[in-house]
């Protein structure tokens, strides 16, 4: 009798949700409010019928055929082109395209024509001309041509801020004709390969930018020349895209009307919504669940390399790590191996040097240090540390799972050569810091991953290794005359000859590798999850988390 | 005019508490170990980069100044910039902050429909079977850990039973074919008023599950603590007068008694809703709700300070200003209040 009221209560609420669920049926007749937001270009996007069905929230497959939803585990940062340096690329790729294009690993040629049909330099690399593809406009009709190049190129470099740096070398642009943009370049670099990178080398409306400015574009409006243009932004939530009508690419059959960015943050929700078909691809999911999802019929689990690895810095400027047989012992104290296997379960794969592989510039020629702790202690005893009887702090960026894990398990293996590893954990910032504080106070070594802003040798082995005065991210101190030359004149040649460059990028890698400046502990795989209809899809690690959705279809 | 000179006082007091938190979290946040200047450029900045934003942000110039230039322009209306999106706060807040404030109010809307009849029938019915399950439940609502609860929700609602959808405040549906014009930010509202049915029914199904999960708490203590004042209540005499005088028991529970008991459920209500609005921090990452909780997040996790002391400051708004309102109340409803 008096459980009555408690039952009532819960049968009630549940009435309510299911009534809630069924709705009336007469009311979706309403007509669609406009969005707020028109896209700039006019959008003559087919007409777009309320769904058919009025009962379910659930999209029928019908209706979502012809819209491909990408579940993104991060928010959108900055969605103005000159300054984007984050997650945003996923988006602005799909609505900006870049003079060239950086090709994914195993092509034969590195680099493929977008807006550049064709491009020769000087001999010395310091004077690019770039052939412009004519016909192509910009998502507010506005024409693409040389003066576009110029101007957006120029505004990244003003404004100064993300990667706009990797335009350093540009002294002067000069428009020649319509079609014809020639750089200037104060010393020789592969302007080529800078004009493909993922950041900063966006080619946008020189009229949309000078009239709406950059809170503009953070309001949800792109107008580049690609494929897709934005059409409405729910921030921090969920992000349309719809087809550019007058792409110069054009259209065929069963590419994507539009394109849908769920922003959710919590890797579960993330994989419910893959599950359940609610989504059509993600990625950053727990990665304990992945083997149960490939085993799944409608979803794949793609495995890639990507540009990123992860580095343990020894100090080298402080005993006793300045002592190069004990940082060789230490490279040969870590079991990569066991760890890959278990702790990352395949989500890595030990690294060849800093170059990760898949990139210009790697070989898996080069030496990697094995575990093998007889060595350690042999190199240890040579060094004048028989029994180790040291303390060494290892600091990582907390919340970083894999980089907390390493430590502890390089904890045992150091404990066995009488080395204690004290494994701090910080915030990025702080860990920075105290790295910045410079060699005698800083940590003894340093785990940090890197990746490339634009796709060379040169990002890794001179951010991380070329000597520094003012430290910024040598955070092994480390100083060796003869390798910075040996990098920078293989920058330099990188412009004009690639073959000779890369050459010299490895044997400067082999003298980093025998110096044991760092134990390079694996490339991180990319690990994306897609529905199994959904085809076309090629993971290219220079664009790390993009999906040109122009390239995909949905199998019927 | 006692009556006055308590609510001056009581102002005064919170423009006080308002200053102090924004001096406090202004530096604490400039203490910590960050570089906002490096933070602005990008992932891999260089140092011409660095010194060149250290200008730009202000962040060569004495603490104190950096202080007042940040109230100066506060006072103007402004709220900065993020240093990690590089956009002006207020822009993000007009969209973050109506996505919490419904989510809470909706919340706070449960509290009080389903929270307020069960303490009083549990309290009228002390020691029933009814009274030892919503206590049950109620002990269970204060303590359950909201991020559990929610995934517990989703996993039963979503993926069992398939009820209620997952996360988010809108299907993609009703985004590409219905969405919805903006005029408050409230979904439910913004839907009513342009007559958008599908989105609004869209909206109601998407709220219902993270408000119920941010509400637990809420709804556990409007139980118990109106069982308790109704228990006091009920003791008294006019009770037992209203009971001889042959009035509905209805009528004396949910009139005689509930005007009396419900003083101090008001109090604990006014203190939940600034408890959710910070509670909702992890039901908003578990919903992927977009509101203050998931851009408070990303700010903290890579130091933006201007977002931390903005949603910091807000809070404290919403907190003082919601006490000073409680207690006005109170001081009408007891002038008593005002003597001390």
């Amino acid at each position: 009798m008096k459980k009555k009221w408690l039952w009532s209560l819960i049968v009630g609420l549940l009435l309510v949700t299911m009534l809630v669920q069924c709705g009336s049926p007469a009311q979706p007749t309403a007509t669609p409010a406009p969005p707020t937001q028109e896209p700039s270009a006019k959008p003559t996007t087919p007409p777009t019928q309320p769904p058919a069905s009025t009962q379910a929230p659930e999209p029928t497959a019908a209706a979502r055929a012809n819209v491909f939803v990408y579940a993104h585990p991060t928010t959108f940062p900055d969605l103005d082109p000159a300054k984007s340096y984050s997650n945003d690329s996923a988006v602005l790729s799909n609505c900006y395209e870049t003079l060239t294009f950086y090709n994914p690993p195993g092509s034969k040629e590195l680099l493929k024509p977008v807006l550049a049909t064709s491009w020769e330099s000087n001999a010395d690399a310091t004077e690019w001309t770039f052939h412009l593809r004519k016909g192509v406009k910009f998502q507010d009709g506005e024409p693409f041509n040389a003066a576009a190049v110029k101007y957006s190129i120029e505004k990244t470099k003003e404004i100064g801020v993300g990667a706009a740096y990797i335009w350093d070398p540009v002294e002067d642009i000069e428009v020649v004709d319509d079609y014809t943009v020639k750089f200037h370049l104060s010393y020789p670099a592969p302007l080529d390969l800078i004009a493909s990178s993922g950041y900063a080398a966006w080619i946008y409306s020189p009229k949309a930018y000078e009239e709406h400015g950059s809170d503009w574009f953070n309001e949800g409006h792109c107008v580049g020349t690609g494929p897709y243009t934005i059409e409405s932004y729910d921030r921090g939530s969920r992000l349309v895209m719809t087809r550019f009508d007058d792409y110069w690419g054009g259209w065929k059959e069963g590419q994507f009307d539009k394109v849908v960015f769920e922003i959710s943050e919590d890797p579960v929700v993330l994989q419910q919504m893959i599950e359940s078909g609610t989504a059509d691809f993600t990625y950053s999911l727990p990665p304990d669940n992945l083997d149960a999802l490939d085993a799944r019929e409608d979803i794949v689990v793609y495995r890639n390399p990507s540009f990123q690895n992860l580095l343990g810095l020894l100090n080298t400027q402080k005993p006793p790590l300045d002592n190069k047989l004990v940082r060789q012992a230490l490279s040969y104290s870590f079991p990569y191996k066991q760890f890959i296997d278990v702790v990352m379960k395949g989500r890595a794969v030990q690294s060849h040097g800093p170059v990760p592989a898949g990139m210009w510039g790697h070989s898996d020629e080069l030496f990697q240090y094995y575990y093998d702790l007889d060595k350690a202690k042999q190199l240890l005893a040579e060094a004048g540390y028989p029994n180790g009887g040291f303390d060494l702090l290892y600091t990582y960026a907390t919340g970083d799972m894999d980089e907390q894990q390493l430590g502890e398990v390089w904890k045992a293996e150091l404990a066995k050569l009488g080395i204690n590893l004290k494994v701090q954990g910080m915030s990025w910032e702080a860990q920075w810091e105290l790295a910045k504080s410079g060699p005698e106070k800083a940590q003894d070594i340093f785990v940090m991953y890197w990746w490339p802003d634009y796709i060379s040798p040169y990002s890794f082995l001179y951010s991380m290794f070329h000597s520094e005065d003012e430290i910024l991210f040598n955070l092994a101190y480390y100083r060796n005359p003869k390798y910075d030359e040996l990098i920078d004149k293989a920058n330099e040649l990188s412009g004009s000859d690639r073959k000779k460059a890369e050459e010299l990028f490895i044997e400067a890698q082999k003298i980093l590798i025998d110096d044991a400046v760092a134990l390079f502990f694996y490339d991180v795989q990319n690990i994306h999850v897609a529905r199994a209809d959904i085809k076309g899809y090629v993971d290219n690690p220079a664009y790390p988390h993009v999906v040109f959705a122009y390239q995909l279809t949905r199998a019927r | 005019m006692h009556r006055w000179t308590y609510i001056v006082r009581r102002l005064i007091l919170a423009v006080v508490v308002l200053l102090s938190v924004s001096v406090v979290t202004f530096f604490i946040a400039r203490v910590v170990p960050s570089d906002p200047a490096a933070a602005w450029v990008g992932s891999h900045p260089k140092p011409d980069q660095i010194a060149r934003a250290r200008i730009e942000l202000g962040l060569d110039k004495p603490l104190y100044v950096q202080y007042l230039m940040y109230m100066n322009k506060l006072f103007h209306g402004d709220l900065g910039t993020s240093v990690q999106t590089h956009h002006p706060i207020l822009m993000d807040l007009k969209t973050y902050l109506p996505a919490t404030l419904e989510l809470v109010l909706v919340g706070m809307l449960m509290a009080i429909v389903i929270g307020i009849p069960l303490g009083v029938l549990s309290g009228a019915k002390k020691e029933s079977v009814l009274d030892h399950v919503t206590r049950f439940f109620s002990v269970a609502g204060v303590s359950i850990p909201t991020f559990w609860l929610g995934l517990l929700l989703q996993l039963l609602f979503f993926s069992k039973l398939g009820l209620l959808p997952l996360n988010g405040r809108l299907s993609v549906d009703t985004t590409l074919y219905h969405p919805v014009t903006q005029i408050t930010g409230f979904y439910l509202v913004d839907t009513l008023i342009t007559g958008n049915w599908f989105a609004f029914k869209d909206a109601l199904l998407h709220i219902i599950l993270p408000a119920f999960t941010l509400a637990t708490y809420p709804i556990g203590l409007t139980v118990r603590m109106t069982r308790t004042s109704m228990i006091e209540v009920l003791n008294q005499k006019y009770i037992l007068a209203a009971r001889v005088a042959g009035l509905p028991e209805r009528t004396v529970l949910f009139v005689l008694a509930l005007k009396n008991a419900i003083i101090p459920t008001i109090t604990v209500l006014g203190l939940s809703f600034v408890y959710s609005l910070t509670g909702a921090i992890l039901v908003e990452v578990i919903f992927s709700w977009p509101g203050l909780g998931t851009y408070v997040t990303n700010a903290v996790l890579s130091l933006d300070f201007p977002v931390i002391v903005s949603v910091t400051l807000i809070v404290t708004v919403f907190y003082v200003f919601i006490n000073l309102f409680l207690d006005i109340v109170q001081a009408m409803l007891d002038p008593r209040v005002t003597l001390q």
